[in-house]
């Protein structure tokens, strides 16, 4: 089920957020629980029950791995079955066909594709049950003696299909007690409108229009460049829009998820982008894979190897393809190229420092948003004149008159800009007052456009499901 | 107001909305058709083991919340509005207006859509006319877009390109260019076809290639009922209304008209049929509407002449004009009617043929049988 449909917000969420709130406290996980089976199986009827083994065997391999705490060898070995077991099943449903296909291509033998749907959100809750696991066996965390709760975290609904990816160890309190007030309902509402209003006045807007593009017969090198700071802008709005929502839902029930995009675009490098951007997958690969690689503590030759460990494994978990992974190591690449030569000289060039990250991740999104690699090489080639392309074309000239509120809009919402200006005229008591009420017509009226929104056009994907 | 007092408000006013709203939906009688939209709506879906194990009964679902959401018309307007003049996006739903008049950007040309029509007029051209008669006219109808694209700053598709494709596809036929007979004022405001009054021009051009004089006397004759077009339940938009005008004289008052039903039965009919006025589509009023094959016999010429027109909606008001030079007018909608059926109720020897048809018509897949 998707955020950003009528279904979601006008059945299910009251419905759930009825039954959540009347219900006594012992039974609240119980109700989260129920209610995010039926919300994954409405999306996925059949694949419910392959999110059910995983998070059967992470519970019992949890319990196992703290149990023979004292007996390292078994203890590690449980962890890695749990790893084996939840990878294994990633590996089945995303990347069987690659490898299968890259296979045959190399041999040259015919053989066929399996017949396999990647069910959706696996990406994020094998992630999750893998913190959880190796956490235990790192005496991080307790293991989880409660099935129900460690399913209803596993499962929890906000997070559950496209992210952040929550680590059991930053909620594993507010799982076994939590507080709710108006003043947590309000905020994760407020939250989750702009999350929303993010993905539907936003990131629709610009996928349609990048939809269009790639159908087009008029290109041109600049519509390709309006293209790729559409894209972009899309990408941002639809991931970071559903971060919003994730995280305003979980405040509306009494959980606090850590932040996962914090203005990527105003970076002034691409080390510290990806600081700013998807931040519980980077912090998830550094301290699950980096750092137990050795970090940077290593030879100079071994932590190049670390890092392309890192962005080829980032690349890869994105999607089962081969752009993917030019995508994660063209990533690495890059953050070698800043750490060992370029540092001091971002430093001092301020300007050029933005046009210079802005110029990379553009590019960047266009490699993501191929739909093969020989794409990807055609549509990086053609920004800069390849195939001959002239420099405009009149779908751009259309496009650019036709977008420039949104991408303005967009722009300007991809910075602090406007929460900054907010929390400066908020420390002033009188205005503060006069902002609290000018706030809830204005969310209103936000909820309304929205609905408009959804109530007239069925183009909402969220691009992070294929993930 | 004090940050708690908000946080109460706020709270208490949303959970109204989603509550009340959402409530509304699943409680409510569902509506069975959209008049501003002109479609059925969908209704709540089977529900089975087969349905929710298939995720067939999620899909209708949220088709059908969609369909019946309370306030949808209300809803529809403000996404309009926000997207057009809040947003200032230059087309929502491919819609956009100058001036007083709603018109649809259609673009871009679906080379392999408008092959496959022409195929399919290929097709009914060789069973049926092929041999018959060499007298056969093709005849491209611009839309409203064509007009206004270039004044307005939106797409508009390759007219050559199309008319390039009509002379690769329909070499047999002569091409007849209405381009120069028209302008944007020709069509109704809210709606996508032409106005009967605003098209002699184009009558004149295409009988006159046919080689035959049009009669120069009507009478204009005005509905009283407001005509809002197709476009105004689209755009959901104020707008002003168009008034219907028909055209009538000696001549045309003296059709007599049969056409065919869906099921294959004859009956009388008219070229203006009061009797659709209170239908869905008050531009039904013209030869009324969807009708997969009318006849019109025209007594005050003797000389047995006969054309054949295949047609779109928008020959409804022009197959009236074009009949007064003909002892009989076989007007055929393919979008109605097999082909095969053709031989048993038009005989197209010796008859002049013409097609004319619409970009809308044959940018649009599988619209056309045969």
């Amino acid at each position: 089920m998707l955020f950003s449909s009528i279904p979601f917000l006008y059945a299910f969420l009251p419905i759930v957020l009825l039954l959540y709130f009347i219900s006594p406290r012992k039974l609240k996980n119980t109700v989260l629980l129920i209610s995010s089976l039926v919300f994954y199986a409405w999306g996925e009827p059949r694949y419910v029950f392959i999110m059910i083994i995983s998070v059967t065997c992470g519970y019992v391999l949890g319990l196992l791995i703290e149990k023979y705490r004292d007996k390292k060898r078994l203890s590690r070995l449980f962890m890695i079955l749990s790893a084996v077991i939840s990878l294994g099943l990633l590996g089945y449903f995303k990347y069987a066909n690659f490898f299968i296909s890259n296979f045959a291509a190399v041999t040259g033998l015919s053989i066929p594709l399996l017949r396999i749907t990647l069910p959706i959100g696996i990406s994020f809750y094998t992630f999750q049950l893998l913190s959880y696991t190796i956490d235990v066996y790192r005496g991080n965390v307790p293991a989880q003696k409660n099935f129900i709760t460690l399913s209803a975290y596993i499962a929890l609904f906000p997070q559950l299909i496209a992210g952040p990816i929550v680590r059991y160890s930053d909620v594993a309190e507010e799982l076994q007690s939590r507080t709710h007030s108006f003043k947590m309902v309000a905020e994760g509402s407020r939250r989750f409108l702009i999350g929303l209003g993010k993905k539907v006045l936003i990131a629709n807007v610009l996928g349609e229009f990048c939809d269009t593009f790639k159908a087009s017969g008029d290109w041109s090198v600049a519509f390709f460049w309006l293209y790729g700071i559409a894209f972009s802008l899309h990408i941002y709005f639809d991931f970071s829009g559903y971060s919003d929502m994730a995280i305003g839902l979980g405040r509306i029930l009494g959980f606090n998820f850590l932040e996962n995009f914090n203005y990527p675009f105003i970076s002034k490098s691409i080390t510290e982008f990806w600081r700013r951007w998807h931040m519980s997958l980077s912090y998830w690969f550094r301290d699950y894979v980096y750092i137990p690689l050795g970090g940077n503590r290593v030879s100079k030759a071994r932590h190049i190897f670390n890092i392309f460990v890192v962005w080829f494994l980032t690349g890869f978990w994105h999607g089962a393809d081969w752009y993917f992974i030019i995508w994660g190591v063209y990533f690495g690449v890059l953050l070698l190229i800043e750490k060992f030569f370029l540092s001091d000289l971002l430093k001092k060039a301020k300007f050029v420092r933005h046009i210079y990250v802005l110029f990379l991740i553009i590019i960047s999104f266009v490699i993501f948003n191929a739909s093969s690699t020989t794409e990807a090489f055609a549509y990086v080639g053609r920004m800069f004149g390849a195939g001959g392309l002239p420099l405009v074309s009149d779908e751009f000239f259309y496009y650019l008159r036709s977008l420039a509120p949104t991408l303005a809009i967009a722009i300007i919402g991809a910075t602090p800009v406007v929460k900054t200006a907010f929390t400066r005229l908020s420390e002033r008591e009188g205005v503060r007052r006069i902002l609290n009420i000018v706030e809830i017509p204005a969310l209103l009226l936000l909820l309304i456009v929205i609905t408009a929104y959804l109530v007239d056009g069925s183009f909402n994907p969220f691009l992070y499901f294929r993930f | 107001m004090c940050d708690k007092i908000k946080n109460i408000i706020l709270t208490v006013l949303l959970a109204l909305m989603i509550f009340g709203l959402g409530a509304y939906m699943l409680i409510s009688p569902s509506q069975e058709f959209s008049d501003s939209e002109r479609r059925v709506l969908a209704q709540f879906p089977e529900t089975s083991a087969k349905t929710l194990l298939n995720g067939s009964f999620m899909k209708d679902f949220e088709t059908y919340t969609l369909d019946q959401f309370p306030f949808r018309d209300a809803f529809r307007s403000v996404k309009m509005f926000s997207s057009l003049k809040v947003f200032n996006n230059l087309t929502a739903n491919d819609l956009y207006t100058f001036g007083d008049y709603v018109i649809k950007q259609e673009y871009p040309l679906d080379e392999k859509v408008v092959q496959g029509n022409l195929d399919t007029i290929n097709r009914v051209f060789a069973s049926s006319v092929e041999g018959k008669t060499d007298r056969v006219f093709f005849s491209l109808i611009p839309d409203k877009n064509f007009y206004f694209s270039k004044e307005s700053g939106r797409l508009s598709f390759d007219w050559d390109e199309l008319e390039g494709l009509i002379s690769d596809k329909a070499g047999w036929s002569e091409y007849i260019d209405i381009t120069d007979t028209l302008s944007g004022e020709s069509y109704y405001m809210t709606d996508t076809h032409w106005s009967q009054d605003k098209i002699l021009d184009t009558a004149e051009k295409v009988l006159s290639s046919l080689g035959k004089d049009m009669p120069e006397t009507y009478t204009e004759n005005t509905l009283d009922k407001d005509f809002w077009g197709v476009y105004t339940g689209q755009l959901m938009l104020p707008l002003k209304a168009d008034k219907i005008v028909y055209l009538t004289n000696e001549i045309i008052d003296s059709y007599e008209v049969t056409s065919l039903d869906s099921m294959g039965n004859q009956q009388k009919d008219y070229v203006y049929n009061h009797g659709k006025l209170d239908s869905k589509d008050t531009y039904d009023f013209f030869m009324s509407g969807a009708v997969p094959l009318v006849v019109i016999n025209n007594a005050t010429v003797t000389d047995g002449s006969h054309l054949i027109l295949f047609r779109d909606s928008f020959g409804s008001s022009l197959a009236p004009l074009l009949a007064q030079c003909y002892s009989k007018t076989t007007v055929i909608d393919l979008r109605y009617i097999n082909p095969s059926f053709l031989s048993f109720f038009a005989d197209f020897n010796n008859a002049d043929v013409l097609f004319m048809y619409s970009p809308l018509v044959l940018n649009s897949p599988s619209v056309l049988q045969g």
